[in-house]
């Protein structure tokens, strides 16, 4: 036990992460360079254009230190991004140590905060490490000070590192044998091991991802899942070396692997859940077990009804190696048969989409982003809810309450102003700002989390040319004044279009939304108002005109097909429309609401 | 023996210079080529000659580009190629294209001599300032001299294009060019609502393209040409062309009522055998005797009834429903029915006796009834 070292690297996204771990798999000699896919660690092609980590994995490397030893390091991957929290606070509890990885030349950004203060939180070992010191821009002296004055930790002796060359790799390895703890744990204790991922694998069932504390697990033990009360026979045990599972005889006190035992769903191996064995558990599983809730919600439609079903299957495999997604069934007037689902956060909604799409093939319309509401009715009974076809009658609501986050943005102090306009403008309440260094501000604001999963994100990047870093924790729900917002089209309520929003937002936003929806919504060939109201009262108004023309003025003999195919574009267009009334709308009016800040 | 009849379509695609909106198959400064181009056009015509001996061709055609800018002889070249090659009716009506800065009052004199009875200018516009801004190469004047001469050479069918909604064009400015046009011997007019189509230089100007008045004042124009034109004794009969009677275009027509067609030259395009097909739009292939059809498209039943009802209804007369039953054996409303009866029902389409047409407003939105019957 003494020679395992159990680790994370964790960083702001393109601090150079997954390069790393790249790196520290390549120099520990388990791979050769043809097998080396560029960022191991990442098998989701998402993930690797994204440049972020969804799914938490080990690796096992076997590392020969200067002292003449052999170490084991098992390198916990962990997901970089808040949507994350919980998964990566469930991979950092495996461990013993974390490095730090930050540019040398950007500094330390607001994930990076928020990830360290979870390491250090769990009682980690951080090591840092600076990355990117063979760029030009490149400041170790000054990111070593930000790092010790921001962190509070000692970063004078932290390896200046290139992942990407492979400059002083060896440095790191060093430091995390004489850095990281060596695991502690009891091998003949009652077994009691840490999942931190599962993954779905069609022909081995569910493959669990342990920990393990104390005792020790072998083929065949029966065990037991504390949290959701299951019991299995373990079927395999082993360690993922690079990109490959080892079968192994057991796992013991302080050693990172995997079994798998027939399971079938991975919602029967939630992350932060103990293992033990059925016949004699421990009596002391690990703490922090929840279940994770979703904190957005939003409907996704199949573009074409009839793939509803296609859709439902996708899903279905989606949840298979992704626990914290939920969906159930829905129904829209505008947009018929799909689902509503809840997300991690809004990154999490915009990875699961892009999978549908990319992945699966499919075409979606989504509706815009909720969240849990609690609306407290005059009868004294409390009903949650997230999507705005739910709102009650605004007679019997006594009161409501949303969410709040704090908000930690970190950003170069010209875009203070811009950015802090923007968050005031959401309804955010001002709590602090420090200068971490000369040019860089950290702000934080508490804001109503409906206010950021609609278009914060965008907004705060846009305004500060990509420069702000942001990040954000629930903090709890508060009062507020809540409205919904509803959009008519030609007099009739488009229910896929309504909003729960603030009423004192209420207005502005529904400028915006009629004016979307003027510039996406095609000439018909009556006029068309657009009306966003709260109740009977409207509150903004757009209309298209009529279409007064639609002709190809010249058609000949040689443009007959040509036209003929226009003919067929302008058909195909309109097939994908959704009838609402006798109004058709375009999948892109739906998709245009979501993005109001782009002007 | 009865023969099928036949029209032919030559493209001569040489221009002077090219117009800003023009997207056709055109090539400015070749003019070096053209009498590869004319040798090739003969060897074409005689490589068909046999795949039409039991046709009689009805109409001749030569459109373009600008088929003035080819020499009395080069034209009298394809015309025997085109006597010797196939069987032309007695009355076989020969059309020409001509731009009016090519044409002189001996060359009108000669297209006569020659056999051409019908004589197309594109003209559109009588606004000076409005012809340089599209790139044209000729002023009113010479335009209004250009029918004059044509008239006085012999040509009793002249036609002249229109194009309206130009940028920056007003409703008054386009009603000084109809009233020009009128005032002129003419017999046929075409008014094209200008389309900015995609790679040309007008849609890469953007100044340009917000100048064009927009959809209202486009079909405010339309409706004038509508108004003006039938008191002037022209007859609308299709969507964007007006005739004095019995001088409806023979051979566009032939297009619009389904019939078939033989196109010869550079990209030109051909309808017979149930085929659509075209040849190479590449110069150098076609001069170098790469004559073949480079592209075919099988016309099945299904698409005939869809060309059936959308080149028809482009008429204002509209289609026959018997003609459609005697030519596919179906009633139309069993095929066709529900988007009639919708159209019908929303005042796009009106049926009068045999007859099922577009409605004036149906002619603004032919497209969208057109898309229903694909």
């Amino acid at each position: 036990m003494q020679n395992i070292r159990n680790f994370s690297i964790i960083a702001h996204i393109d601090h150079g992460k997954s390069t790393l771990a790249d790196r520290l798999i390549q120099t520990s000699g388990l791979l050769t360079e043809r097998e080396m896919q560029a960022q191991v660690l990442d098998n989701m092609d998402l993930e690797r254009e994204r440049g972020i980590t969804i799914k938490a994995q080990a690796v096992r490397l076997i590392h020969k230190a200067a002292d003449g030893q052999e170490y084991v390091l098992n390198l916990i991957d962990t997901p970089g991004h808040v949507d994350f929290n919980y998964e990566v606070s469930r991979s950092l509890a495996a461990c013993e140590g974390a490095i730090l990885v930050v540019d040398a030349a950007q500094g330390v950004e607001a994930q990076t905060l928020a990830n360290v203060y979870l390491a250090i939180d769990q009682g980690l070992e951080v090591v840092p490490v600076l990355n990117k010191v063979d760029l030009p821009a490149a400041d170790p002296p000054r990111v070593i000070k930000q790092i010790e004055d921001i962190i509070g930790i000692v970063a004078e002796d932290a390896p200046l590192i290139s992942a990407k060359t492979g400059l002083n790799i060896e440095g790191v390895f060093e430091k995390i044998i004489s850095d990281v703890p060596a695991p502690k744990g009891d091998p003949k204790a009652p077994l009691r091991a840490l999942i931190f991922d599962s993954l779905f694998d069609q022909y081995k069932g569910v493959i669990v991802f342990i920990r393990v504390g104390d005792g020790t697990l072998k083929k065949g033990d029966t065990i037991r899942f504390i949290g959701t009360e299951k019991d299995y026979d373990v079927v395999e045990v082993g360690f993922l070396s690079p990109g490959s599972f080892v079968p192994t005889n057991q796992l013991s006190a302080g050693e990172v692997g995997y079994f798998t035992a027939h399971i079938k769903n991975v919602r029967d191996t939630l992350p932060g859940d103990t293992v033990t064995h059925a016949a004699n558990p421990t009596s002391n599983p690990f703490a922090g077990y929840k279940k994770v809730t979703p904190m957005v919600y939003s409907s996704l439609f199949p573009a074409d009804r009839t793939n509803y079903q296609d859709l439902r299957d996708a899903l279905d495999k989606l949840v298979l190696n992704d626990a914290s997604l939920y969906f159930e069934p829905t129904t829209s007037i505008a947009l018929g048969f799909g689902f509503n689902c809840g997300f991690l956060g809004l990154l999490h909604l915009e990875i699961i989409q892009e999978r549908l799409e990319r992945e699966y093939g499919l075409d979606l319309v989504c509706t815009a982003p909720s969240v849990i509401y609690k609306i407290y009715t005059t009868d004294g009974m409390m009903k949650e809810i997230s999507n705005p076809a739910d709102f009650p009658d605004p007679s019997k609501i006594d009161h409501m309450e949303e969410p709040i986050v704090k908000a930690e943005i970190i950003l170069p102090g010209e875009y203070i102003g811009q950015i802090m306009e923007i968050c005031q403008n959401r309804r955010g309440v001002y709590i602090s700002m420090e200068y971490i260094e000369a040019d860089r501000a950290r702000i934080v604001y508490e804001m109503p989390l409906n206010e950021i999963i609609y278009d914060f994100f965008d907004a705060l990047k846009s305004r500060s040319r990509g420069y702000a870093s942001f990040d954000y924790e629930l903090i709890g729900y508060r009062t507020s004044d809540l409205v919904k917002l509803d959009t008519y089209i030609n007099k009739e309520i488009v229910d896929a279009l309504s909003f729960i929003v603030h009423r004192d937002s209420a207005q502005e936003r529904g400028r915006k939304i009629v004016e979307k929806l003027h510039k996406e919504i095609p000439r018909h060939q009556f006029e068309i108002p657009i009306q966003a109201g709260i109740g009977s009262k409207f509150v903004a108004r757009e209309t298209v005109r009529a279409l007064r023309k639609d002709v190809t003025a010249k058609c000949y003999g040689g443009d007959i097909s040509r036209k003929k195919k226009l003919l067929e574009k302008q058909k195909e267009g309109k097939k994908r429309m959704r009838q609402v009334g006798n109004v058709e709308l375009p999948q892109s009016a739906f998709m245009s609401v979501l993005k109001l800040d782009e002007d | 023996m009865s023969r099928k009849a036949l029209s032919i379509y030559i493209h001569v695609p040489f221009c002077r210079s090219r117009c800003g909106y023009c997207d056709f198959l055109t090539l400015a400064g070749a003019d070096g080529r053209t009498d590869d181009y004319v040798t090739a056009l003969q060897k074409d015509i005689f490589q068909s000659r046999d795949e039409f001996a039991d046709h009689q061709i009805e109409t001749v055609f030569l459109g373009g580009g600008t088929p003035s800018l080819l020499s009395l002889l080069q034209l009298a070249d394809i015309l025997c190629a085109l006597r010797n090659n196939f069987n032309l009716a007695q009355n076989c009506h020969m059309s020409i294209e001509a731009n009016p800065d090519t044409v002189s009052e001996e060359y009108l004199q000669s297209l006569w001599m020659m056999g051409f009875r019908r004589i197309s200018f594109g003209v559109q516009s009588f606004d000076d300032g409005l012809l340089e801004l599209m790139g044209r190469l000729h002023d009113a004047e010479k335009a209004c001299n250009a029918v004059r001469l044509a008239h006085k050479a012999g040509f009793d069918d002249i036609s002249l294009d229109l194009i309206f909604a130009l940028p920056h064009q007003t409703l008054e400015n386009f009603d000084k060019s109809l009233e020009t046009a009128l005032n002129l011997p003419i017999t046929h007019i075409s008014c094209y609502a200008l389309s900015v189509e995609d790679g040309t230089p007008l849609a890469a100007n953007k100044a340009l393209v917000d100048a064009i008045p927009d959809d209202m004042q486009d079909r405010d124009m339309y409706a004038l040409a509508g108004k003006k034109l039938a008191q002037a004794g022209f007859k609308h009969y299709e969507i964007s062309n007006w005739a004095k009677v019995g001088f409806e275009c023979r051979h566009n027509l032939s297009y619009w009522i389904g019939q078939e067609y033989l196109g010869l030259g550079l990209g030109a395009s051909s309808y017979f055998g149930g085929k659509r097909r075209k040849k190479t739009d590449c110069l150098d292939d076609y001069i170098s005797g790469n004559l073949a059809f480079a592209h075919e498209e099988e016309i099945d039943k299904s698409t005939q009834m869809a060309e059936f009802a959308l080149l028809g209804l482009r008429l204002t007369e509209g289609i026959s429903l018997n003609g459609f039953k005697n030519r596919f054996g179906q009633d139309i409303f069993d095929v066709y029915g529900e988007a009639l009866n919708k159209f019908m029902a929303q005042g796009l389409l009106a049926q009068k006796g045999d007859k099922i047409a577009l409605t004036t407003k149906g002619l603004d939105l032919s497209n969208t009834v057109f898309c229903d019957f694909l």
